[in-house]
C-alpha cells in the first residue's frame, strides 16, 4: 500500500495520500490549497490517479485544496452529509465506505469540533481529523462545536477501536506524527476525565484565540463548488422539471455517475444506465462505451449524479468528445428529489 | 519418471490418463471442434483414431437448437440427458481432449462447470501430445456406454448475457476481454461468419487466444499474466471473455483460472450475437 503523511507547516496540517499500489487510484485526506502543486507532483511521481479528495470537516485554519484538486484532476470532492460547503460531489454518512480501487475506509461520524466532523477508519489506523489529536482534542468553541458531542465521539467511538490502532490526526503543532488509541486513552490529558460534565467544563474554559486564518478560511471553504451556473449558461444543463418529462423518452439515455452505495441509498432515476464517474473519461472518449452508445443510437446522454457537480464535469468531458447533445441534471438527484422526481430502487 | 508440473489444477497429464483408462469412474470425451474454415472433420477424425474408450462430445449437437446463434448453451435438462447418455454420472471424473490441444475442450470444460460439475479435467496437450508420445488409439464408432444420471446445478455466475455485457462495458464492474485476432478486433480482417459487422465492443480489451498457448498447451503463468497485462487487463479485477462464438473465449477463461484468479464469465453469444445486432455499438481501430 502507498501511504504518505504530508505536512503544511504554516497551518500545522497533516494531509494523507493513500493508494493500493503505484499506478492505482488514490485518495487524499485534508489537502491544503497552498500545497496542491506538491501533491500533484507526488501523485505524478507515484503514477497515481487521484480519484477522491476528502475533508474530514470544514476547516477554519486553512483553505482546503479540494476545489483546486477537483479543477486540475477532475477528482470527486467528498465531505460528510452535514457539510455547509456549497457543493461537494459526494456526501458520506456513518456506515458508508470511502473507497477507491483497492482501498476502503469505514466512515465514522465524530461531531464535536464541528458538527460536520468525520473520522475514517482502516484495519490498522484511523484518520481522526480534529476530533482526537495527539495528547489533545480539537477545540469545540466555534462552528457549531459541542464538547458533549465530542466526548461521545471520542469515548464511544474512537476509543472503542482496538488499542493498537494507529492514530493519524489532521494537525499537530509539536512535531508529533502518529500515536495509538491505547496511548491516547492512557496519556492524553484531556481524556483523563470522569464524566461528560467534567469534559465539557474543561473544553469550555480553554479561552483560545480564534485561528488566524478563520475569517478567510471558513467562507472560502464553504465555496469550493464548481460553477454549475456556467455549465447552464452554455446550455448543457437540464432542470429537474424538464428532466422529468424526458424519463422514458426513447431518444434520451439517463446516465447515473454515482457509486453503487449512493444508488442503493438514494435510489435511481427509472430506466437509467450506470457508468461510475471515476471511469468516465475512458467511457466517454471516442472508442468508449458511452461515446459509442450515443453515436451509434443518436441518443442524447443526460448525465446525473448526487448534486450535479460530477455530472457538470462529465458534461464538459462529453462536449470535449464531440457529443454536442450531451447534458446534465442541474443540482443532481438532490434537486430532482426536492422537485418531486421519481426514484426507483 | 517424475510427474511434470501441470499449468492448471484443471489439467491432467497424458501419463495420468494412460493409467486411468480402465478406471470405471473416469469418462473420456473427445471434445474436438473446428471452425468451418479450418476444413477438418471432427467426427471423421474421431472414427479414424480416438483415445481408447472415449465418447464423442459434439459441441454443436449438445447445444440449444432453438437458438439461431451457433452452439449456445443447452438447457440444464438437455445437458443432463445428453451427457448421461455418454456415460457421465454424478461424482464421476470427466477428462476432455481435442485434436488441437486446447480448443474445443476448453469450451466443454466451461460448459461442464456451468452445469455444476467440478470433476472435469482437460488432457494437457490433448490428442497431439498423446499421439506424439506414441500412446494407443482405437478406431471406429464409439462403444455404447451404460447411461448414467447427471444432476445439473446451473451456475449462472459463469455465464454472461448480452445485457450483462452492456452493463459491464458501462459500469466497469468487469473487464471485457476479446479472444479474437487483433485484425478482427480492429476490423482489418473480415469476420468468418457472414452478416457481421467488423470491430469490437467499446471499452473491451484484446488478448488473442493464441497469446496464452504454445503448441496446444498453456504457456507459463508468467507469459499468460504478461499477455493480459500487455493488453491493459488487471487480473485482480473480474473478467468477462468473448470471441467469435464462445469457444476461444473459454480458452482465455481457462488460462485466467490457471493463474488462480476467480471464475470468469464467458459471453456465450459473443461476436456472433453482438456483431449481428443493429443496436449494439461497435468501434474499430486500436482499443
Amino acid at each position: 500500500m502507498i501511504f504518505r503523511q504530508l505536512f503544511d507547516s504554516v497551518s500545522g496540517t497533516y494531509t494523507y495520500l493513500l493508494a493500493r499500489r503505484r499506478g492505482a487510484e488514490a485518495l487524499i485526506i485534508d489537502p491544503v490549497l497552498e500545497k496542491v502543486d506538491r501533491y500533484l507532483q507526488l501523485i505524478r511521481e507515484l503514477d497515481l490517479k487521484l480519484v477522491k479528495a476528502v475533508d474530514t470537516h470544514l476547516h477554519a485554519d486553512h483553505v482546503t485544496g479540494l476545489g483546486a484538486l477537483r479543477d486540475r484532476t477532475h477528482c470527486i470532492t467528498v465531505m460528510g452529509e452535514q457539510t455547509k460547503a456549497d457543493v461537494v460531489s459526494m456526501r458520506l454518512a456513518e456506515g458508508d465506505k470511502l473507497a477507491v480501487d483497492g482501498v476502503a475506509l469505514d466512515v465514522l461520524y465524530t461531531p464535536g469540533h464541528t458538527d460536520d466532523s468525520y473520522s475514517y477508519v482502516m484495519a490498522d489506523r484511523v484518520f481522526s481529523g480534529d476530533t482526537l489529536l495527539i495528547r489533545g482534542t480539537g477545540r469545540t468553541d466555534f462552528q457549531n462545536g459541542d464538547p458533549r458531542a465530542q466526548y461521545d465521539s471520542i469515548f464511544n467511538k474512537l476509543l472503542r477501536l482496538p488499542e493498537d490502532t494507529l492514530l493519524f490526526p489532521a494537525h499537530d503543532y509539536k512535531g508529533e506524527t502518529v500515536s495509538t488509541i491505547g496511548e491516547e486513552k492512557a496519556f492524553n490529558p484531556r481524556l483523563q476525565v470522569k464524566s461528560v460534565e467534567e469534559y465539557a467544563d474543561l473544553m469550555n474554559n480553554l479561552k483560545l484565540p480564534n485561528p488566524k486564518m478563520m475569517d478567510v478560511a471558513v467562507p472560502a471553504n464553504m465555496r469550493v463548488g464548481l460553477a454549475q451556473d456556467e455549465i447552464a449558461r452554455r446550455g448543457w444543463a437540464v432542470k429537474p422539471d424538464e428532466a422529468m418529462r424526458l424519463v422514458g423518452h426513447p431518444d434520451v439515455i439517463f446516465v447515473d455517475l454515482r457509486e453503487t452505495a449512493e444508488r442503493e441509498r438514494r435510489g435511481v432515476i427509472p430506466g437509467s444506465v450506470h457508468a461510475p464517474y471515476p471511469d468516465l473519461r475512458a467511457n466517454i472518449a471516442p472508442g468508449g462505451m458511452l461515446h459509442a452508445l450515443a453515436t451509434a443510437t443518436g441518443k442524447r446522454l443526460l448525465l446525473y449524479c448526487a448534486f450535479g457537480e460530477r455530472s457538470a464535469m462529465a458534461v464538459q468531458a462529453a462536449q470535449d468528445a464531440q457529443l454536442a447533445s450531451a447534458c446534465h441534471l442541474h443540482g443532481g438527484v438532490d434537486a430532482w428529489t426536492k422537485a418531486g422526481g421519481p426514484l426507483a430502487s | 519418471m517424475a510427474e511434470e508440473k501441470l499449468a492448471s489444477r484443471w489439467l491432467v497429464s497424458t501419463e495420468w490418463l494412460s493409467q486411468h483408462l480402465d478406471d470405471p469412474n473416469v469418462v473420456v470425451l473427445d471434445s474436438s471442434y473446428y471452425l468451418a474454415n479450418v476444413k477438418r472433420d471432427a467426427d471423421a477424425e474421431y472414427l479414424a483414431g480416438h483415445i481408447s474408450g472415449a465418447q464423442r462430445f459434439d459441441v454443436d449437437a449438445i447445444s440449444d437448437h432453438a437458438n439461431p446463434l451457433p452452439h449456445m448453451l443447452p438447457s440444464p435438462q438437455q445437458f443432463a440427458r445428453d451427457v448421461g447418455a455418454l456415460g457421465v454420472g454424478d461424482g464421476m471424473t470427466v477428462v476432455l481432449y481435442d485434436g488441437l490441444g486446447l480448443y474445443g475442450a476448453a469450451r466443454v470444460w466451461w460448459t461442464f462447470r456451468v452445469f455444476g460439475s467440478e470433476n472435469v479435467r482437460v488432457l494437457d496437450g490433448g490428442l497431439p501430445k498423446w499421439k506424439s508420445e506414441g500412446r494407443a488409439l482405437e478406431t471406429g464408432p464409439a462403444r455404447l456406454p451404460a447411461p448414467k444420471t447427471f444432476t445439473p446445478k446451473f451456475n449462472r455466475a459463469m455465464v454472461a448475457s448480452i445485457d450483462d455485457v452492456q452493463k459491464v462495458l458501462l459500469d466497469k464492474t468487469a473487464q471485457l476481454v476479446d479472444a479474437r485476432s487483433a485484425e478482427r478486433f480492429r476490423a482489418e480482417a473480415p469476420e468468418p461468419r457472414a452478416g457481421l459487422r467488423g470491430g469490437h465492443m467499446p471499452g473491451s480489451f484484446n488478448v488473442p487466444f493464441g497469446e496464452v498457448l504454445q503448441d496446444g498447451r498453456l504457456k507459463s503463468h508468467e507469459e499468460i499474466a504478461a499477455a493480459f497485462k500487455q493488453a491493459g487487463v488487471d487480473l485482480d479485477q473480474p473478467v468477462v471473455t468473448s470471441c467469435g462464438s464462445g469457444v476461444t473465449a473459454a480458452i482465455l477463461t481457462f488460462a485466467v483460472e490457471a493463474l488462480g484468479k476467480g471464475a470468469g464469465r464467458v459471453y456465450d453469444g459473443s461476436w456472433a450475437e453482438w456483431g449481428a445486432r443493429p443496436d449494439t455499438p461497435v468501434v474499430t481501430g486500436k482499443p
